[in-house]
């Protein structure tokens, strides 16, 4: 207190010691030249006061609105359901749609915002967000007003703008199909996607009977959907070749996996779907259960289950292609080494009796789906000019081959597994293939979940493959236990085929399978002793291309390496099975 | 403390509103309103002036030249809670910076002492006055620039705290702040100095000439 009182008695000093009076004449005479100075100062000029006091502000704030604006609605064009700027990206479509006054301009203006709905679904997809049940209706709704506008105008460009584009919708909700929390309004998305292509086709196909029909039209026609099916049946031929072995391995894998009994129906009913349907009703189905879709391809090929099976590991595969290529030469080198571990094992007429019943299964499952497999196909033709289609003409293609290929495959082998031992071990080898792919077809799936985590893992795994490879050159390999397990797979999956579930449940099961596979790995590293070591310098090398490919794909996805995966992957069997 | 100051701030609010609506007025050049303005403020800013400039002759010269610059400027005011003061004694704090840069301090003090506290000081008071008035600039100008003006922007032109602050560009409490440093450093120093007076008989030591002078409030 002491301080503040004397502070205080300071400042009152200061104060007086300040408080000067200047001078009475200093004032009396600056109070005069003042009163001067503001009569000779002239009237500010209110004009000029208006400009800088007012304009200024004005023309600042216009400009931050002008500059903003701008941002905003350009940063909104990239804007994705759920972003901060959608809804302004919406409202200017809005806007967009209720300035576009001609009724051209504006169905265009309808295609383009249904295509824009339709990168939306892509892009969440591709960054790995959840696909709301609104985005898929909002999709659905601007698709119902691009496709409901049209066959009212009859508009044949916009026509064959609207198939492109439905076409392109149901390649997107395939991918998305396993992803989206809302499977019903991702089933009605489809539903309009097709209904709009169809419409599409009609009034394309109604205006354009004389002159050339677009590339998307030309391919709903039935005649050509049938030589399509031939070539690409002729085209599968050489894979079904290599799915007779792997069939019986499928079959084992089941067994080891507790199939719920409703997946197992489900499954069956899908599996008549010929896998060309894929593309479009196949999606449909296959969002409860992607496995399906595989078996359905399967069952199509009455005579040859194996094909089926190959044919649904090559179709998975072929939809990720730009992710797992990589995995396609380790599952050839791993379905060798199987193949050459099953030789030792003794399972022959398990197996035989297993690929008979099953085919007799698969024929009436194949007659009951022939229906809708053709309605699939014709579809499928539609799309010609898409990947995906072309990506189905293979698969028939594949099928056809696998049918002839695998006919013949399965009388011999039946015939040889009765005889000789040595059946057994070709069957075994197909198994061991099967599992590859079926494992690899997990990995797929993983990868089209567009998480690069689950590529990390998968790479991980790989990685985890070579390392243990390496250290285990004899026994340790996990590609060792595959083998092994595979061998056992089969023997359970004789079971599972004379129940007559064989195939459909086995892409459900695979993660179960793989565990079921690791423990059983234990006991059937023994007898693989022999084989393993071949198959392991083989696995290694093969991952170790994977690795690198899967990083390469990691950053550009890259379409061609992958295909060029695949085609390896054909070559190899197709090597494997003349060896 | 408190309660001096809710009153002075009362009195300051309707002062405010006054000065605001003469304000008003004066950016439209009315003579009057000006004319106001320049009386309330033209003591206040001459002291100011010569407790930071020191010689009455720079400070009535910069005086009118504060308001001059008003006059040419008042357009462009405009009105903060605050009040007119602190724009007002912003001009004149940069003329008195523009001013003592281009000054010795010495000088300056000099012709403070001797022109004009003998000139304005009754005779009986006068040679204290002017011992202390020489004390006290001496002792200012050990103070840092900050300091210095918080004090005379404070007590020789007599603004508020807030003004103050408003003025120099501070926080009102940074203005406190250095208000109660600048006192206290003004203390010590108007101590030490006393200390080699204590020779001379009629101050007596250092600590008893504060005392006296501070005896006199």
């Amino acid at each position: 207190m002491g301080v503040i009182d004397s502070e205080s008695r300071l400042a009152d000093w200061l104060t007086k010691i300040w408080a000067v009076e200047p001078r009475p004449e200093f004032k009396a005479a600056a109070r005069y030249r003042f009163y001067q100075a503001i009569d000779s100062t002239p009237q500010p000029n209110p004009a000029r006061r208006l400009s800088w006091s007012i304009l200024k502000p004005v023309i600042i704030s216009a400009l931050v609105v002008f500059f903003t604006s701008f941002g905003v609605v350009g940063s909104s064009a990239s804007a994705l359901p759920g972003d901060i700027l959608y809804p302004v990206k919406r409202g200017l479509e809005q806007v967009q749609l209720t300035v576009t006054i001609d009724p051209d301009a504006k169905l265009a203006l309808y295609v383009q915002l249904a295509e824009e709905r339709t990168k939306e679904v892509a892009q969440l997809n591709e960054s790995g967000r959840p696909i709301e049940g609104q985005v898929l209706n909002s999709l659905v709704q601007d698709t119902a007003r691009a496709i409901s506008g049209i066959a009212a105008e009859g508009e044949v460009l916009l026509a064959e703008k609207l198939a492109q584009l439905t076409i392109r919708q149901q390649e997107v909700l395939a991918e998305v199909v396993t992803k989206s929390p809302d499977q019903t309004a991702l089933e009605l998305a489809m539903e309009s996607s097709r209904q709009g292509l169809q419409k599409a086709l009609q009034i394309t196909t109604a205006q354009h009977s004389d002159t050339m029909p677009s590339p998307a039209i030309q391919t709903v026609q039935p005649q050509d959907n049938k030589q399509e099916q031939k070539e690409s049946e002729a085209q599968a031929k050489p894979v079904q070749d290599q799915q007779p072995e792997q069939r019986p391995s499928r079959g084992g894998d089941e067994p080891l996996v507790v199939v719920p009994p409703q997946e197992k129906t489900s499954a069956g009913q899908n599996s008549n779907a010929p896998g060309n349907e894929r593309a479009t009703s196949s999606n449909d189905k296959q969002v409860d259960n992607g496995n399906s879709r595989s078996q359905k391809d399967d069952d199509k090929d009455t005579e040859s289950e194996d094909n089926g099976q190959k044919r649904s590991g090559d179709e998975e595969r072929k939809n990720n292609n730009s992710q797992n290529s990589d995995n396609g030469p380790s599952r050839r080198e791993d379905r060798g080494a199987r193949q050459e571990d099953k030789n030792n094992d003794s399972t022959e007429p398990k197996d035989e009796k297993r690929s008979e019943k099953e085919e007799d299964r698969d024929t009436r499952e194949d007659k009951n789906d022939s229906d809708r497999s053709q309605k699939d196909d014709k579809e499928d033709k539609k799309d010609k000019d898409d990947g995906r289609s072309q990506r189905d003409s293979k698969d028939d293609k594949e099928d056809k081959k696998d049918k002839g290929d695998d006919r013949s495959q399965n009388d011999d082998k039946g015939e040889k597994s009765a005889k000789d031992g040595k059946s057994d071990g070709d069957r075994s080898q197909k198994d061991s293939k099967e599992d590859k792919e079926d494992k690899n077809n997990k990995a797929d799936d993983r990868s089209q979940k567009g998480d690069k985590d689950n590529k990390n893992e998968k790479s991980d795994k790989n990685d985890k493959n070579n390392n243990e490879g390496s250290q285990k050159n004899d026994k340790g390999n996990k590609n060792d236990k595959n083998n092994n397990d595979s061998a056992q797979k089969d023997d359970k999956g004789e079971k599972s085929a004379k129940d007559g579930k064989s195939n459909d449940d086995r892409s459900h099961k695979d993660d179960k399978e793989e565990k079921s596979g690791k423990e059983d790995g234990g006991r059937a590293e023994k007898d693989s002793k022999s084989d393993s070591d071949r198959s392991q310098k083989e696995d290694k090398d093969d991952k170790r291309d994977d690795d690198r490919s899967q990083k390469g794909d990691k950053d550009d996805k890259d379409d061609d390496r992958s295909q060029k995966d695949d085609k390896a992957d054909k070559d190899d069997r197709g090597g494997k099975d003349k060896d | 403390m408190a309660e001096l100051h809710s009153t002075i701030d009362s009195a300051q609010t309707d002062a405010l509103l006054e000065e605001k609506e003469l304000v008003q007025r004066a950016k439209n050049q009315d003579k009057e309103a000006l004319a106001a303005l320049y009386e309330t403020y033209f003591d206040s800013i001459y002291r100011y002036i010569l407790a930071r400039v020191g010689e009455a002759a720079d400070a009535e010269d910069l005086t009118e030249e504060v308001f001059l610059r008003m006059l040419r400027a008042i357009h462009t005011f405009q009105w903060q809670q605050i009040g007119f003061a602190p724009w007002l004694f912003r001009i004149a704090h940069n003329l008195v910076v523009d001013h003592l840069r281009r000054r010795s301090y010495r000088r300056s003090r000099m012709n403070y002492i001797t022109a004009t506290f003998i000139e304005s000081t009754e005779m009986t008071d006068e040679v204290e006055q002017k011992l202390d008035s020489e004390h006290l600039n001496e002792a200012v100008q050990q103070l840092s620039t900050a300091q210095r003006d918080v004090i005379t922007l404070r007590f020789a032109a007599g603004l508020s705290v807030a003004e103050t602050a408003s003025a120099l560009g501070k926080q009102a409490g940074n203005v406190k702040v250095l208000q109660h440093n600048a006192l206290a450093a003004l203390r010590r120093i108007l101590e030490n100095k006393d200390k080699p007076k204590t020779t001379e008989p009629s101050n007596g030591t250092g600590h008893n000439y504060l005392k006296a002078i501070l005896k006199k409030f």
